[in-house]
């Protein structure tokens, strides 16, 4: 393919020479025929000129490819023009996008284009004229049903040296059939919509990117109204919790549920995975829980149902830990029951720590498992630690994690703070060890402290 | 593709290299389990001792092996877990769904029995 600029120039020079001439005239036919020349090159100058005012004029790849269509259909002559774009992802049927315009005058029907002709253009890249399809030896098996392909103009739409999509025009009207001069102007159209083209199609995808970054900043939003706003105050407890999760939207999640004047549910969960998948699940998770709740009087019942629940709802690869206590500020006792979850720990009077071993296994993996429960009981000034493993696996620049002894020794050192400090510090801990590092997980928090 | 087939008579040894951290790994480690139950392999043994890292994304792949192995009639066996991913699977309790080896060798022979 000529290059478009070449051909403009080669273009214009005619017409020069055709305004020289006509001081000197040889002959009327001559000056007839060159002022006939003269016009048609002002009529195609025009419809480049409209189209690339018209095309330049919007950013819609829909209306930029009917533009084009609809000139091509007037300025050609022809029945029918399509704008095809080849879409580099999809190898089966390169042609993905095809839009069609047909003059409805002449044709009842679209036509289907056969992939004959694409796979011409794809392996040729240059532009192709047939006048009489029916004899040519290029196109011997096209479709004959439906509306007749007599003659085609095809042109391809570069992108940088890459095709990327062509314009085809379909049937003159009238005998003459398209000439050499048809082809040229096509070509110069395509040289100059490609570009165009290729814009809106950037811009259609950065603002399909804007939509999806606002759905998912809606997400966050949902997500952070679903965890408590506060945390609940209990006369002689010291309560609080935070979760961070590593992208906008997480799978972490920590709630509290009045039971009644005594006792407070609470609990942790890590559903596995990131993002808008594990958000799903976990809000499926926290509404299970919190119906459960108020149904069951224990938690090992209430890990059972959920566990079954959320079992029948998921896939095999999705599960979720979770670890869930009920305490009574009338008894200081915690009961609890633990599905896979990072294992809680009791920072004692004495400064050292009491994990919470009884455990079973993470939720939705198997269809029916008891969970064991366990009771523990907080003395004066005992700080109950729950937390989520983006607490002991942050990273630091050297690789390490975190890990339970400095969480373990970190708390006892903050175990006479209050407890929204004691989240605090350890939140800033994590942060200080992992530096520049990337947080990778979710950060999930709870201490409850009895005063 | 880091997910390698050795035969070892008629059991599938399937050696699993770097992190299983929800990375392409993790999904080829399933993808190629499930390649082997199709081929009718039922015998399949996941050797981890050189994975470095597992997180929940690669506990759920292992899960869901385990899961495809089952519903195919296979028995899907893992070995060599390192101190870390062993601790992971004592933590969620997932011991005691797995059948856990110390040696290929080991988990190899426990399907003769």
């Amino acid at each position: 393919m000529r290059e478009p600029l070449c051909d403009y120039m080669w273009y214009r020079t005619p017409i020069t020479g055709v305004y020289m001439s006509a001081d000197t005239p040889d002959s009327k036919d001559s000056i007839k025929q060159e002022n006939l020349r003269l016009k048609r090159a002002v009529e195609e100058l025009s419809i480049l000129n409209e189209i690339s005012t018209t095309i330049s004029s919007t950013m819609e790849l829909g209306t930029i490819e009917t533009l084009i269509i609809k000139k091509c259909i007037k300025h050609f002559h022809v029945e029918q023009a399509a704008v095809m774009i080849l879409r580099e992802e999809a190898s089966d049927n390169p042609f993905q996008t095809m839009i069609r315009e047909a003059d409805q005058s002449r044709v009842a029907a679209p036509y289907r284009l056969d992939t004959q002709l694409t796979g011409w253009m794809l392996k040729h890249r240059q532009p192709l004229l047939v006048n009489d399809l029916q004899t040519d030896e290029r196109f011997q098996a096209m479709p004959r049903d439906g509306v007749q392909v007599k003659s085609l103009l095809c042109v391809p739409l570069f992108k940088k040296g890459k095709m990327m999509g062509l314009i085809s025009c379909f049937n003159k009207k009238g005998d003459e059939g398209f000439s050499e001069e048809d082809q040229r102007l096509l070509s110069i159209i395509a040289a100059q919509s490609a570009q165009v083209i290729e814009n809106a199609r950037l811009l259609e995808q950065e603002q399909m990117l804007t939509r999806i970054q606002e759905e998912h900043r809606l997400a966050a939003e949902i997500q952070t109204r679903l965890l408590p706003k506060a945390a609940p105050s209990i006369n002689g407890y010291d309560i609080a919790g935070v979760s961070y999760p590593a992208k906008a939207v997480g799978g972490d999640y920590f709630d509290f549920i009045s039971i009644d004047e005594h006792r407070l549910a609470f609990c942790v969960a890590d559903v596995c995975g990131k993002g808008i998948p594990a958000a799903l699940l976990m809000s499926n998770l926290q509404a299970t829980i919190r119906t459960e709740a108020l149904l069951v009087q224990c938690p090992c019942e209430c890990l059972n149902h959920s566990n079954r629940l959320l079992y029948r709802n998921t896939e095999a690869n999705k599960f979720a830990t979770l670890f869930y206590g009920i305490l009574d500020v009338n008894e200081h006792s915690i009961v609890y029951a633990n599905a896979g979850h990072n294992r809680p720990f009791i920072v004692r009077g004495n400064g050292e720590h009491t994990e919470l071993c009884t455990a079973g296994i993470v939720l939705s993996m198997l269809e029916q498992f008891d969970y064991p429960e366990d009771t523990c009981t907080l003395a004066p000034g005992e700080v109950l630690v729950v937390y989520s493993d983006g607490v002991t696996e942050a990273i630091n620049e050297l690789q390490e994690e975190y890990g339970e002894e400095r969480l373990w020794n970190l708390a006892k050192r903050l175990r006479v703070k209050k407890a929204d400090d004691i989240v605090d510090e350890v939140i800033k801990e994590i942060g200080l060890f992992a530096g520049t590092q990337e947080q990778f997980d979710d950060i999930t928090l709870m201490v409850i402290k009895r005063m | 593709m880091n997910a390698k087939v050795k035969m070892v008579d008629d059991v599938a040894v399937l050696t699993v290299k770097g992190n299983l951290m929800g990375g392409s790994e993790t999904d080829s480690c399933h993808m190629k389990v499930k390649e082997l139950l199709e081929e009718k392999t039922k015998k399949i043994v996941a050797d981890l001792s050189h994975v470095k890292w597992v997180n929940s994304k690669g506990l759920g792949m292992l899960m869901a092996c385990l899961t495809s192995s089952k519903n195919s009639g296979g028995v899907f066996k893992i070995c060599g877990a390192s101190e870390k991913v062993n601790s992971l699977l004592m933590i969620t309790k997932l011991i005691t769904i797995f059948e856990c080896f110390d040696t290929v060798d080991e988990a190899v022979a426990s399907f003769r029995e």
